[in-house]
């Protein structure tokens, strides 16, 4: 049952088992898992419902960015320099996802345990959860027939320049190519969270709410009780004035790696550690495009096909930063995307979009060091103060420059830089000027789509918010299940590390917590 | 562009305008009514806010012969219409930063308005606003020209400009994707 805007006459209450929100891969893994142990859920999500069967996906990047995309796509750190990127919407950001699938590397699963204390979530113990999510999701690797010239043009770049360069995870089935990946897909052939976990979910009996953005959690003697919640009206993205109060002795925050902590911090949890809103991390992405003598049309067919993982981890020399710290795609951006991030304006401008086809791209995702945080204004609202800093700069000027060097070993004619004057890259040897480009706040604009860590995990409540379990040290019954809770970023796509950690988590409330609801046999 | 990115703009637009409050003061309700395409009453911003982002749209996104125009696309209508689905904050950053572009000169040593500048000098405000000192004024020209660009890119009028075919929905059965090499 999906209940929207269009549903509520006036205000409700409501009682559950467990209230879960947000409906993204952490949300939705939980919520199936609780209703196939019996449980009562309400899924409460934020954003709307839209779905292919009612011609939401119209594939139109306007209309899509305001119906997937949180604050339409719009929202910025404080600085401006970071686009948050993050869904609004059933299914969360797998809606709006890339598709790649990749299991957390067993190198910052031990990270995790060592540095921070995080237990039960070994690669031993995560296997059975990605073989499941792998399964669940159809995870394969990309196949011939959707590398799209992009990404033909980046596996040639990069093996002539000595990149080893593989075929990247998908969680597709039945993918036709269209391109629109990031729209929301208009033929259910990705396995977002829309057409997985939260069909299962509801056909195992959880209720879901949509447009409903939860205010407040409510908890009393170090209890959770439930939420307050208001009603959006999809059509101003503004309360309706219609409000929610649920009961529930489970309370399950999902809402994602940017708003988790920011619901928390309304409700005014105990926050000893004073690490909530803190240690903000979401790989901020550089990227360069390339201009080539040949159609690429990097719009079509799928994103990240391939893809390397040489540069995954940063080396050291003499303990300064050397190189890497990123993951290297080639990139798709559809056109609009493509004529904002491009470098100028003016008739320059329209030189470049004139041939929009013939433009390439290698992006990275940038593991951040250096961590940002948020506070709420007076009204409520979270302002993220986060920008590359640091290594972190030294890290995207790196990821650029190798993006540079593999565009132009597939031959791209220059490379564009997408910094305020345009900087032009035609040899290999100019790839040094990107060490001086300008890239700070109002000169390059980077999307940061993994936010994590605000509200981190670890066994001791005076340096973590939520224990081995997800649950809240303070709090008993409230949980954390997205990329709150891990203590760094995990190096790569996130989602299956987030569903994984969620499988975790649920395991745990549906088989161990003393507080779980007694069904009669 | 974001309310909550743009939490340092009013201020700073404040100052400088302060600077500039003569000008500011001086009327010129006409000037600006006259560059608001007739019959069009702004949903968000002000008809004063509403012209300087029209004359700053014009030169983000000049014409050409051939191409579909800003006012074709609607740009200035269309980023209107999107602060409407924002909130607070936002609607008084951006409406700063329109002042910003407008009135932010002063701090330059410059005192004729954008919208009543040449072509020319219109160009050299912006540069200097590109490559300012102040971060305010590169984030207010930066987060402007995104939206601007991006609205009117995704006008189906100017697709065929850039060679792309559009959404493939409308069509029953999709082609395969047209870029694979064999």
């Amino acid at each position: 049952m999906i209940l929207e805007y269009t549903d509520i006459k006036s205000d409700m209450t409501e009682e559950a088992d467990a209230i879960v929100i947000g409906s993204g891969c952490g949300g939705a893994v939980v919520a199936k898992e609780l209703a196939r142990a019996g449980w009562r859920v309400l899924i409460l999500e934020a954003g709307g419902y839209y779905t292919p069967m009612r011609g939401d996906f119209d594939q139109r990047e306007d209309n899509m960015l305001a119906r997937v995309d949180g604050g339409r796509g719009l929202d910025t750190s404080a600085n401006t320099q970071i686009n948050l990127t993050y869904g609004n919407n059933v299914g969360g950001a797998s809606v709006h996802y890339w598709a790649d699938t990749l299991r957390t590397p067993k190198d910052r699963l031990e990270v995790w345990e060592k540095q921070f204390g995080v237990q039960h979530h070994t690669e031993d113990e995560l296997r059975p959860h990605f073989e499941r999510i792998e399964k669940e999701l159809n995870a394969h690797l990309a196949t011939d027939e959707r590398m799209n010239r992009m990404n033909q043009l980046f596996q040639k770049g990069g093996e002539a320049i000595g990149i080893h360069v593989e075929r990247v995870m998908q969680a597709r089935k039945n993918c036709i190519g269209s391109g629109y990946c990031m729209q929301g897909c208009a033929y259910n052939a990705k396995q977002s969270q829309l057409v997985t976990g939260i069909p299962a979910a509801l056909e195992l009996g959880a209720r879901l709410f949509a447009d409903c953005r939860v205010d407040k959690v409510l908890f009393e003697n170090g209890r959770v009780t439930g939420v307050v919640a208001d009603f959006m009206d999809r059509r101003t993205a503004r309360p309706s004035g219609k409000k929610l109060r649920a009961k529930a002795p489970c309370v399950v925050v999902a809402a994602g790696g940017y708003h988790s902590a920011a619901i928390l911090m309304r409700s005014q949890v105990p926050d000893p550690s004073k690490q909530l809103g803190r240690n903000l991390r979401a790989n901020p992405c550089p990227m360069v495009f390339g201009l080539f003598d040949e159609d690429v049309v990097m719009w079509r067919n799928i994103p990240a096909a391939v893809g390397t993982m040489d540069f995954r981890l940063p080396s050291y020399e003499n303990g300064k930063y050397k190189e890497g710290g990123y993951l290297l795609y080639p990139n798709q951006l559809p056109p609009a995307a493509m004529a904002a991030l491009l470098p100028g304006y003016g008739r320059e401008h329209r030189k470049l979009m004139d041939q929009a086809h013939r433009i390439g791209s290698a992006i990275a995702w940038i593991d951040d060091i250096n961590a940002g945080h948020m506070e709420l204004d007076s009204e409520g609202y979270p302002i993220w103060h986060m920008g590359l800093q640091g290594d972190d700069e030294l890290q995207a000027r790196d990821a650029m420059k190798k993006g540079a060097l593999v565009l132009l070993a597939a031959g791209a004619r220059e490379v564009i830089v997408p910094d305020p004057v345009g900087t032009r890259i035609r040899d290999p040897k100019e790839v040094a000027k990107i060490d001086t480009v300008k890239i700070g706040p109002g000169q390059m604009v980077f999307a940061a789509p993994h936010p994590c860590g605000m509200a981190r995990m670890g066994p001791d409540p005076a340096t973590s918010v939520v224990d081995n379990q997800n649950q809240h040290h303070q709090v008993q019954g409230l949980f954390v299940c997205d990329p709150s809770v891990f203590p760094t970023a995990p190096t790569v796509d996130p989602s299956e590390t987030i569903m994984a950690f969620s499988y975790v988590a649920a395991r745990f409330l549906t088989e161990q917590w003393s507080a779980r609801p007694v069904k009669p046999a | 562009m974001d309310r909550r990115g743009f939490l340092k703009v009013s201020a700073v637009t404040g100052s400088v305008l302060a600077a500039g409050s003569s000008l500011l003061m001086s009327g010129c309700s006409d000037h600006y009514d006259a560059m608001i395409p007739s019959g069009l009453t702004p949903q968000t911003l002000s008809g004063k806010e509403f012209a300087i982002l029209c004359t700053l749209v014009n030169h983000l996104i000049p014409d050409e012969p051939g191409h579909p125009t800003v006012r074709d696309t609607r740009v200035a209508q269309r980023i209107d219409r999107e602060l409407a689905f924002h909130q607070g904050k936002m609607i008084d950053d951006f409406k700063a930063a329109l002042l910003l572009v407008e009135h932010g000169g002063v701090a330059h040593g410059t005192f004729t308005r954008f919208s009543r500048m040449t072509s020319e000098e219109q160009e050299q405000r912006l540069a200097q606003m590109v490559e300012s000192a102040l971060e305010v004024e590169r984030q207010a020209f930066a987060s402007i020209r995104l939206m601007a660009v991006f609205f009117h890119y995704t006008d189906e009028r100017t697709w065929p400009h850039i060679h792309y075919a559009g959404p493939l929905i409308p069509v029953p059965n999709p082609p395969p994707a047209d870029n694979r090499r064999a």
